[in-house]
């Protein structure tokens, strides 16, 4: 009987403390999305209801450009994340040791490495680099006018850095829990290896590929130190809105935000959808 | 095979969303063609070509809201050349991009201090005058002109100038009117109530001024003195930054150091606060056109500053930006709420007690490693 | 990997190198060309700039700010002028880890016990707050913590000029809102992979929920534990956002004092010398912290019962 009502009395404060840790987090976004309709030009006084924010925020040159920067930034980071982290986690257990020990160490090292380390070195890395480069550029090809420097493809190759070990963790993971055998079938059927890859291991890895890609754009996207550091003339949406906070505050700021939560959260809502009817088509074989 | 389907399916989902994000971003509106940063235009028209000598790309690196689209409009217009703005939050970070060389920057706005390590270093070009239609600075604002900074004004033109004052509120109480009233009252009085910038320069010489020294003192005794007064001052300050707006809006700061931008607008909003020249003088400052030396456009920087150096076009920009102008005849042309705001254009008197901020004082180490030791002291 | 064919007559022999079917060779070109990209890439930029960064400690400083070569030392050995943002770094970054622990594992246990069908929901829940921008929801919280966000509040209880913001609470504060979800996911992995049974095994031996979840429980979520602790920690220590808008200057982090280097003394290789040597330090933590938390996990397996 105690133990019973002790269990009761257990499972009321865990579900009282979700519900406090859910307000905590949920807190700061409230009052993000609060503000973005006030009318008022104030963040500190409601003063009544407007959608002027959000018409401001999205006809804004400034605001629409580094939302677009953004955007590519994360959609060239996160696939090219893919891409490398799903070869190097496919190709990793058979790659000779050595290799395979410094692959794994770098990758590592990356996910470890704090942002700001990240940035300032390939800040200097891309300052030296294309010193030195951009003087053979212009000996060997004068009339182009091409150079390298810090801008979208700086971003991107440090972002690229961290998104790939990103994916490479998730897809090992699922690797490492398949069934070898299936594999193993393919190629005993005398499948070329790259069919095997398009049309077994691809196929079986693709929840994990999906994950990862997503999880590389998110924090690509997101992402303020790595781009504060190398980001050259390019400017993305966390590095305008830092440097228009400092020139002063406005609700066009909580009107962004609020439009991409928005966003975000529909796109989590229909992919959870389609996830839900996938599994229930899906036939089970095993 | 037929049970991964689910899997597949996941995947062309994900590529569809991220073709719908792609098409959005790439969407054509303003003449957008890929998404590089490099040449995107900020104007209504398709960036047509110009005249063939001025090219179709103009690129100034600038300030937050510091410029007024419709002036920029009219120059593209009236060129055909498209102007694409990006903008720093400080002029270290557009140092570091022009250090790192080829940055594809044409116009710059360096703010005074840092142009003769600039001009030492190369990265900015002599200013062609006659490109630019022979200005005469001659009866510019004197403290602003032909200044050690640029002797003869070489590379660069005054934009806006400012200067480095106090914002006190209602809740302050007595008015703050001195940098040495500012720093004696931020323990006392104003406990926790101040905010002194996160920038060596203005703060340095601040305190300076507040004991009597020179603004841009590196002098080791008179280093030693300020920082025994800002390590003892940091417990009682609000904080050090320089996002001076949001806390003076917030009610979290009465008086705080600030710059004449953040002077306009809080009065602005604000009437019942005040931005003061502080008596025993304080920071002078100007920020300034100047033009890359490896510009990539520099028949289009010209024209865009033969342009806007024309009075009515640097009248539209600084009622825009609300910075004001060296250009005596530009005052004129100005709306009276504009040309008789003291924030904006406090009187001849005052600023003359304010002295510029100098390069040594900005490349002094001592005065940085000094600044890093009072951040870190607790 | 394949099942070697056997090829030839017996007198021939079978050796399975020679049998193995031709997509083995095949095979690992394919790997190998699924390997390359991603190794050049990281040898591009990952080593590139650790080498350029180890070669920009060794030089001065430009007496216009900036980089000139050279080889000394000297910005190694000024490496102590920088030890009190580090100590302070060190320190509020195992509170704000430790704190963010005691916030977040049962949170985790909730989510993993209690959730039903519902815990890929309430996995998301933790998540979504994430999808706004860092800056906007550390900047909402600076109106918060402002004085005409909770301290009004407090005020309406009575309690007078609290102050919140710009304070080491803020700070920390900061850090367990913004590095939650990645404390709360591994530990509710390893939460959620502990078997039901076995807790329902040792209440039916007669354990009390506490001794259970002590004895039980808690050991088998270790490594979760260990996974966030890290997770959290290391980046922590590198953050400069959070003691800049939360901290208003107040707390100067080893990220802070990095930036200033690179932004306002325009010092490149003191500051390159600065971030080597915060690397080596994170590399020796995370070295000193795998060993003792291998042997932990190993003692905790070694002593179970069942």
């Amino acid at each position: 009987m105690n133990s019973r009502s002790h269990t009761r009395w257990i499972d009321r404060g865990l579900k009282a403390y979700g519900w406090a840790v859910y307000a905590f987090l949920f807190l700061p976004i409230l009052v993000v999305v609060v503000f973005s309709f006030n009318s008022g030009r104030h963040v500190a006084e409601l003063t009544g209801f407007s959608f002027q924010w959000y018409v401001t925020a999205w006809t804004d040159p400034f605001v629409v450009r580094a939302f677009r920067t953004s955007i590519s930034i994360a959609l060239t980071a996160g696939l090219i994340s893919t891409v490398l982290g799903t070869g190097a986690a496919i190709a990793m257990p058979s790659l000779p040791r050595l290799v395979r020990r410094s692959f794994d160490t770098m990758m590592n090292f990356a996910i470890v490495v704090p942002g700001i380390v990240l940035g300032l070195s390939l800040l200097i890395f891309v300052v030296s680099a294309t010193g030195w480069l951009n003087d053979w550029i212009t000996y060997l090809f004068p009339d182009t006018g091409f150079s390298l420097g810090l801008g979208f493809h700086s971003v991107v190759a440090g972002h690229a850095v961290f998104g790939s070990a990103i994916v490479a963790i998730l897809v090992r993971t699922r690797l490492a829990s398949l069934d070898p055998e299936v594999i193993e079938a393919s190629s005993d059927l005398y499948a070329p290896p790259l069919r095997t890859l398009f049309t077994v291991t691809l196929p079986l890895l693709a929840p994990a590929i999906l994950a990862g890609f997503l999880l590389a754009f998110t924090f690509s996207f997101d992402d303020f130190i790595i781009a504060f550091f190398t980001r050259g003339q390019a400017q993305t949406l966390p590095i305008y809105l830092f440097a228009s906070i400092r020139r002063g505050v406005s609700p066009v700021i909580n009107a962004t935000a609020s439009t991409l939560l928005a966003f975000s959260v529909t796109m989590l809502i229909v992919a959870s959808l389609v996830n839900r009817r996938r599994s229930q088509q899906r036939p089970v074989p095993r | 095979m037929s049970n991964n389907k689910g899997g597949i399916g996941r995947v062309w989902l994900a590529l569809v969303l991220c073709l719908g994000m792609l098409l959005a971003a790439c969407a054509p509106d303003s003449g957008d063609g890929s998404d590089t940063t490099e040449a995107t235009g900020t104007t209504a028209m398709g960036g047509a070509g110009g005249p063939a000598d001025l090219g179709d790309t103009l690129v100034i690196a600038t300030w937050p809201n510091y410029h007024d689209q419709a002036t920029i409009d009219a120059f593209t217009e009236q060129t055909g050349v498209a102007v694409s703005i990006n903008v720093y939050g400080s002029t270290e970070e557009m140092e570091a991009l022009l250090r790192a060389g080829d940055s594809g920057i044409d116009i710059l706005m360096p703010t005074h201090y840092a142009v003769p390590a600039w001009t030492e270093d190369g990265l900015l070009q002599e200013l062609d005058y006659e490109a630019m239609g022979n200005p005469d600075l001659s009866d510019w604002n004197e403290l602003f002109i032909d200044q050690d900074f640029d002797p003869g004004n070489v590379y660069t033109i005054p934009k806006n100038w400012g200067t480095t004052g106090i914002i006190y509120g209602p809740d302050a109480g007595d008015p703050v009117t001195s940098w040495a009233d500012f720093f004696a009252r931020a323990s006392t009085d104003l406990d926790q109530r101040t905010l002194i910038v996160d920038h060596q320069i203005s703060t340095i010489g601040s305190a300076a001024v507040s004991m009597g020294y020179d603004l841009n003192t590196t002098d080791p005794d008179e280093l030693a003195d300020i920082e025994a007064m800002l390590t003892e001052l940091k417990p009682h300050v609000w904080a050090i930054s320089s996002d001076v707006q949001p806390p003076l809006r917030n009610g979290d700061t009465w008086a705080s150091m600030a710059w004449t931008g953040d002077g306009v607008q809080v009065v602005r909003d604000n009437p019942d606060y005040v931005y003061v020249i502080p008596d025993d003088g304080g920071e002078l400052w100007v920020d300034n056109w100047s033009i890359a030396a490896d510009a990539p456009h520099p028949q289009a920087a010209y024209a865009f500053m033969e342009f806007i150096l024309r009075p009515e076009n640097s009248a539209a920009d600084t009622e825009f930006s609300l910075f004001p102008h060296a250009n005596p005849d530009v005052t004129p042309l100005l709306s009276d709420e504009v040309a008789n705001n003291p924030v904006i254009y406090p009187d001849q008197e005052a600023i003359s007690r304010m002295t510029l901020s100098s390069a040594d004082a900005y490349n002094s180490e001592e005065r940085a490693e000094m600044w890093a030791r009072v951040k870190a002291s607790s | 990997m394949t099942t070697p064919i056997p090829v030839g007559t017996i007198e021939e022999g079978v050796r399975p190198e020679t049998a193995a079917p031709p997509a083995d060779r095949r095979l690992r070109r394919l790997l190998r060309t699924l390997a390359s990209p991603g190794l050049l890439w990281y040898i591009l930029f990952l080593v590139g700039p650790m080498v350029v960064l180890v070669v920009f400690s060794l030089g001065r400083r430009a007496s216009n700010g900036g980089y000139e070569p050279a080889f000394t030392l000297e910005q190694f050995a000024r490496l102590g002028t920088r030890w009190t943002p580090f100590f302070n770094t060190m320190v509020m970054g195992l509170l704000g880890t430790l704190m963010c622990l005691v916030v977040a594992y049962p949170m985790a246990y909730f989510m993993a016990t209690r959730g039903g069908k519902y815990k890929t929901l309430l996995l998301a829940l933790v998540v979504i707050p994430f999808w706004t921008s860092f800056l906007i929801r550390t900047y909402a919280w600076v109106f918060l913590l402002g004085n005409r966000g909770l301290p009004t509040v407090f005020e309406m209880v009575g309690l007078r000029n609290v102050r919140l913001l710009n304070t080491t609470f803020a700070v920390l504060l900061g850090i367990v809102y913004n590095y939650l979800p990645l404390m709360v996911l591994p530990i509710y992995v390893s939460l959620e992979r502990v078997d039901v049974t076995l807790r329902h095994a040792s209440k039916d031996l007669g354990a009390g929920p506490w001794a259970t979840f002590r004895q039980v429980t808690l050991p088998l979520s270790a490594p979760g534990v260990f996974a966030g602790v890290l997770l959290v920690f290391v980046p922590v220590l590198g953050e400069y956002l959070i003691p800049v808008l939360l901290g208003g200057g107040q707390t100067y982090f080893l990220g802070n004092a990095l930036a200033d280097l690179f932004f306002q003394s325009r010092n490149w290789p003191f500051g390159a010398a600065v971030a080597v040597a915060f690397i080596a330090v994170i590399m020796i933590l995370i070295l000193v912290y795998n060993r003792m938390t291998k042997r932990i996990v190993a003692q905790g397996r070694g002593s179970r019962l069942l």
